[in-house]
Parts: C-alpha cells; sequence; structure tokens
C-alpha cells in the first residue's frame, strides 16, 4: 500500500477513536445533568411550586416531570427523550425548551465569535511585539497587560465600561441587544480574559519557533523579514496557540454567563441565570447540556484541526 | 537578574490584606450602619470610597468583605488540596483499571466549563455562601486530583519509593512519607492559582445573586448592588472592583513566583533562573 494511503488509513482511525472519547464524554455529561435535578435538596416539586401549591399541582408537575417512576425507568426514558432531542417544555412559560434554547443560541455565538474576534484583535500585537523584544519594555508591557487582563472580573470590566462608553460617552447602548452596536461592549468584556492569556501563549509559541534553525536559514536566505514572520513564523507558532484558543472557550462560555447578566444580553447565560431565579429547573438542565455539549465539541474540532495540521500530534491521546 | 523593588509589590498587597481580613471583626457594627443623608455620597474627605444605596461607608464594608471571601476561599482550595491531592495519589499508586476509570470520571467533571457547572450546582441548592463554598469544591478537587495522578504515577518508579517497597513499608506511609514531600511544590503552585481563581468565582457568583445575601458585605454582591446604581452612583464600583483586581493580582503573581522557584533546576545560577522564568511561566500555561 503507498504511503500516503497508510498515513490516512491512520489518521482516519485516530480521528474515530477521538469521536468516540468525545461521543463517550457527551453520554456521561448527560447522565450528570440528569443526576443534578436529584440534588435538590428536599423533594424537587417542592421548591419548584413553593409550599402553598395545592396537591393536584404537584402531582401534575410531578408527572410531567415524570418524577414518580423509579430512578432507572426515568433515567432510561430520559434518554429516550434526549435521543429525539425532546428536552420537554418551561415550566414557567410552557413553551418547548428546544425553542427557548435555539431563540437564545446564536446571540450566545454571536457575543463569543465577536469576543474571539477582539481577543486575537488584542492579543495579536501584544503577543507579537512581547516576542520580538524579550525582556524589553514591549514585553514587560505585555506581561503587565496579561497579568491585569487575568485579574479583571467581567463583572467589574463590564460596568465600568457601562460608565465610561455609555453613561459618560454615550457612544454605545448599554445594554440589550437592539442593534448590532450593542454586541460590542459585552465582546469587549469577555475577550480581555481571553485576550490576556492567548497573548502570553501567542509569547511563548513564537518564542520557541525563532530559536529555530530553519528561521536562520531563512535568514541567511535573504528572506525579508516580513515574509520569514508571516511564512515560516506565526505559522508554526498558530498551533500552539489553537490549542489554547479550544481549552479557552470553556471560560468564555462559562464568564458568557456573567456578561450577559451585566449586559441583559439575551443568549443563553441569561437564560441560565432566568431559570435559577424561576426555578425552572428543566430549562437550568438543558441549558447546561447544551452549552457543555457544545464545549465538548468544540474541543473535539480544535483537536481534530491540530492533529491534522500537525500529523506528529496524537489526536487519540 | 535580581527584582527591583517595585517587583515585591505583589506580598505587601498579600500582607495588607491578610492584615485586613484578621481585623475585619474589630469593624463591628460599622458595615451596617444605616445613613440616609450621606445616601450616594461621592468619595470625599472622611469617606473614602463614597457612600452606598442605604448611605453605608463603602471602605469598612470593602474591608469586611476581606474576611468573607479569604476564608472561604482558603477552605474551598484546602478541601479540595486534601480531597483532590489524596484521591490522585491513592488510584495513580494503585494503576489498572482503578485508575483508568478514575481518569474517564475526572475528564468528565473536566469537559464541563467549570464555572458554569458551579453556578448551576449552587442555583439547585439555593442561594448562601455555604452552597457557594460546596459548588465550588465538587467543580475544583478534580485540578489536583490530576495532578497528583500524574505525578505519584511517574514517582512510584523512582529508586527510592522501588527500596522502600522491598523493605516491606506499607503503601499509605510510602505516599506520605516519600511521593507527597516530592510533590508538594506543583501542588502548592496549582494550590495558590486555585485561591485567586476560587476568589474571582466566588465573588462572580455573588455578583449573580447565588452567594452572599444582603446585607453581607461580599465583594461579589457589593458589585451586584453597584449595577444596580450604575447611572447615579458609579462609585459604588471602585471600592469592590479595585479589592478583587488587586487580590488576584497578587495571588496570582505569588503563584509564578512559586512556580519559577519549583521548575528551575537547581543546578542554574540564580541569575540564569530570573532570566528562564518567564519562558516557563508561559510553556506551562
Amino acid at each position: 500500500m503507498p504511503d500516503h494511503l497508510i498515513r490516512i488509513i491512520v489518521s482516519f482511525k485516530r480521528a474515530l477513536s477521538r469521536i468516540a472519547i468525545a461521543g463517550a464524554t457527551l453520554f456521561g455529561i448527560s447522565a450528570l445533568v440528569f443526576c443534578l435535578i436529584h440534588l435538590i435538596p428536599g423533594d424537587p416539586v417542592d421548591v419548584m411550586l413553593g409550599e402553598g401549591a395545592s396537591l393536584a399541582d404537584r402531582e401534575s408537575l410531578r408527572q410531567q416531570l415524570g418524577l414518580s417512576a423509579p430512578l432507572s425507568v426515568q433515567f432510561v426514558h430520559y434518554y429516550l427523550k434526549l435521543a429525539e432531542l425532546d428536552l420537554g417544555v418551561s415550566l414557567q412559560t410552557q413553551q418547548p425548551i428546544i425553542e427557548l434554547l435555539a431563540s437564545r443560541a446564536p446571540y450566545t455565538f454571536a457575543l463569543a465569535g465577536v469576543a474571539l474576534g477582539f481577543a486575537l484583535l488584542l492579543a495579536l500585537p501584544f503577543g507579537i511585539c512581547a516576542a520580538l523584544r524579550p525582556q524589553r519594555w514591549p514585553d514587560h508591557l505585555g506581561a503587565g497587560f496579561a497579568l491585569l487582563g487575568g485579574a479583571f472580573p467581567n463583572f467589574v470590566l463590564g460596568p465600568l465600561l457601562i460608565v465610561i462608553f455609555a453613561v459618560q460617552l454615550g457612544w454605545l447602548p448599554i445594554g440589550g441587544a437592539d442593534s448590532a452596536r450593542s454586541v460590542v461592549l459585552p465582546a469587549a468584556t469577555l475577550s480581555l480574559g481571553l485576550a490576556a492569556i492567548l497573548s502570553r501563549q501567542l509569547r511563548a509559541a513564537l518564542l520557541g519557533v525563532l530559536a529555530e534553525p530553519y528561521l536562520r536559514a531563512a535568514t541567511a536566505r535573504g528572506l525579508p523579514f516580513s515574509t520569514i514572520l508571516r511564512r515560516h513564523v506565526l505559522r508554526n507558532a498558530a498551533l500552539p496557540v489553537l490549542t489554547v484558543f479550544g481549552l479557552q472557550l470553556g471560560a468564555l462560555l462559562g464568564g458568557a454567563v456573567i456578561t450577559e447578566t451585566v449586559f441583559a444580553w439575551p443568549g443563553l447565560g441569561t437564560l441560565t441565570i432566568e431559570a435559577i431565579e424561576r426555578r425552572d429547573y428543566p430549562v437550568l438542565q438543558a441549558c447546561i447540556l447544551f452549552i457543555s455539549a457544545t464545549y465538548v465539541m468544540i474541543n473535539t474540532l480544535t483537536d481534530l484541526v491540530s492533529a491534522w495540521c500537525d500529523p506528529r500530534i496524537d489526536s487519540a491521546g | 537578574m535580581t527584582p527591583r523593588w517595585y517587583q515585591h509589590w505583589w506580598w505587601v498587597v498579600l500582607a495588607a490584606w491578610g492584615v485586613v481580613a484578621c481585623m475585619a471583626p474589630l469593624l463591628g457594627d460599622a458595615i451596617n450602619q444605616i445613613s440616609l443623608p450621606r445616601m450616594f455620597a461621592e468619595p470625599g474627605a472622611g469617606l473614602w470610597l463614597g457612600a452606598d444605596e442605604l448611605g453605608r461607608a463603602i471602605l469598612p464594608r470593602v474591608l469586611a468583605g476581606a474576611a468573607i471571601s479569604a476564608p472561604l476561599a482558603a477552605l474551598v482550595v484546602t478541601a479540595t488540596l486534601i480531597f483532590g491531592a489524596s484521591f490522585g495519589a491513592v488510584i495513580g499508586w494503585c494503576g489498572g483499571t482503578l485508575e483508568l476509570l478514575a481518569i474517564r470520571v475526572m475528564e468528565l467533571f473536566q469537559a464541563f466549563p467549570g464555572l458554569l457547572l458551579a453556578i448551576a450546582l449552587a442555583g439547585l441548592l439555593g442561594p448562601g455562601l455555604g452552597n457557594v463554598a460546596l459548588a465550588l469544591c465538587v467543580v475544583g478537587w478534580v485540578g489536583f486530583a490530576r495532578l497528583a495522578r500524574a505525578q505519584t504515577a511517574s514517582l512510584k518508579h523512582r529508586e527510592h519509593v522501588l527500596a522502600a517497597r522491598a523493605l516491606g513499608t506499607p503503601s499509605w506511609r510510602i505516599l506520605l512519607i516519600h511521593v507527597l514531600p516530592l510533590m508538594a511544590g506543583p501542588l502548592l503552585v496549582e494550590a495558590t492559582f486555585a485561591f485567586a481563581s476560587t476568589i474571582a468565582a466566588e465573588a462572580g457568583m455573588s455578583f449573580l445573586g447565588l452567594g452572599a445575601q444582603p446585607p453581607t458585605p461580599s465583594w461579589g454582591s457589593m458589585l451586584r448592588e453597584a449595577t444596580q446604581f450604575l447611572l447615579i452612583a458609579p462609585h459604588m464600583l471602585l471600592g469592590p472592583g479595585l479589592a478583587i483586581i488587586s487580590l488576584v493580582m497578587a495571588v496570582q503573581t505569588a503563584g509564578e513566583r512559586l512556580r519559577d522557584y519549583w521548575q528551575a533546576p537547581a543546578s542554574l545560577s540564580p541569575s540564569l533562573r530570573s532570566s528562564q522564568r518567564r519562558d516557563s511561566i508561559i510553556m506551562t500555561r
């Protein structure tokens, strides 16, 4: 068999096993989410309806949630419904939860996408300048930015940006999602922490590449510095940064809960908090499941892309 | 390169917050003294950080907040460190199917965005600092367990451990005397970073209304109040905001310094150590 064909088969098998692991993780996640509702101290029905609810109401809710069946039956039932993408209905609005998720998710994805873009815009100049002048002022500036950015919580930065850009200067809306401009402040808030980590990661990756002999060879061949930077340095430094990128996305999705609350951004984060406040536990479960499943899938995708870019990485590992 | 004087800022900040956290109970009732005439008073002489929506002075409340955040974070980190490290060390030592199974369980916990799982748990358990601490414990132990497992799995093949086994030393004794001291450094570094992130997470959850309830002066819940009056009294952000940022920055820097200390090979001269320092910080991130 030709060599390249073997390589394709091997990488295909590795990709398959990576996907199988992701599938198992998704199964485990949904099992944990199933357990969540049984963690509520006391009777979940009492907690959801309050003390004053009538016996009939309680019984109908218990039936609706299937809580009167034995745990094993509930468990199987839960997975059967999950397979049909039936997540039940909201206790508050009686709306199918899948519709709720579908209406909110685009907002969260848009916010996360713009925040990623902002983070790259911030991290690239800081990381590149720091790596090109290590231990000099651009590097110290980058280190200071990373330290401050890593310690600035969303719930301080968000209100601060509101005070400056929405109240004092009046350039941008305070909150909501009425116009495209509304996304700027929440995305900026969400991006700072990510930019701090990415810039340092980029710096480390660049320093590693800059020490490689092939760069000296490229310089010796007389290539202009900008070409070297673009073609040899940034490309090779992209991979470790990509890995961190995938991992940090979880922090981004978790942080979105707080950021969305600050800016009243109608995404999954505010839906989660609303569900907690209204004790709408089926919605809460669905939110956690959906966000975590997204996180797992993005991480799997990142792994597959890194393995595809650099065959030395064992994607099954 | 010896550190310049200003590079020692972090432990000055840490020490200051430590003293404040210990002295905070002396503030007594001052933190809850309502005075409606000075409602939303801006910072000025005698009222350094201004007053809040009930005319309570913000400065003593911020100081008292240290006595809530720091002990809670210390408690959570200690509990997760002890549980996680013992769990990781035991499964790393036993190996085999048990280890594989435990690794899968830990991966499962890490498959959730951490803060999200903590928020969901605290939401289900009901508001309160105790539930926040419990939720943070459930999420936090995995990091220590993974680290301890990896360390134990590699340390158990060291010669001094083999020698101890040959002499018939019981496993618990080997783990305690011959393995634990060798992984104490990395665990301590991890614990320092965990302390910083726990402070931020507790504040975040109190900000969402899941943690400390009024009138408890937790930094997160003070910020929650501040955002409700953002348009009329933006100065309310200042005190609790600066408190969280300064403490988290100082603890993170402490963690980085500790990591340098344990990571730099002993053979390196001190000057080489510090020049290698930054790179080692970054590489492990």
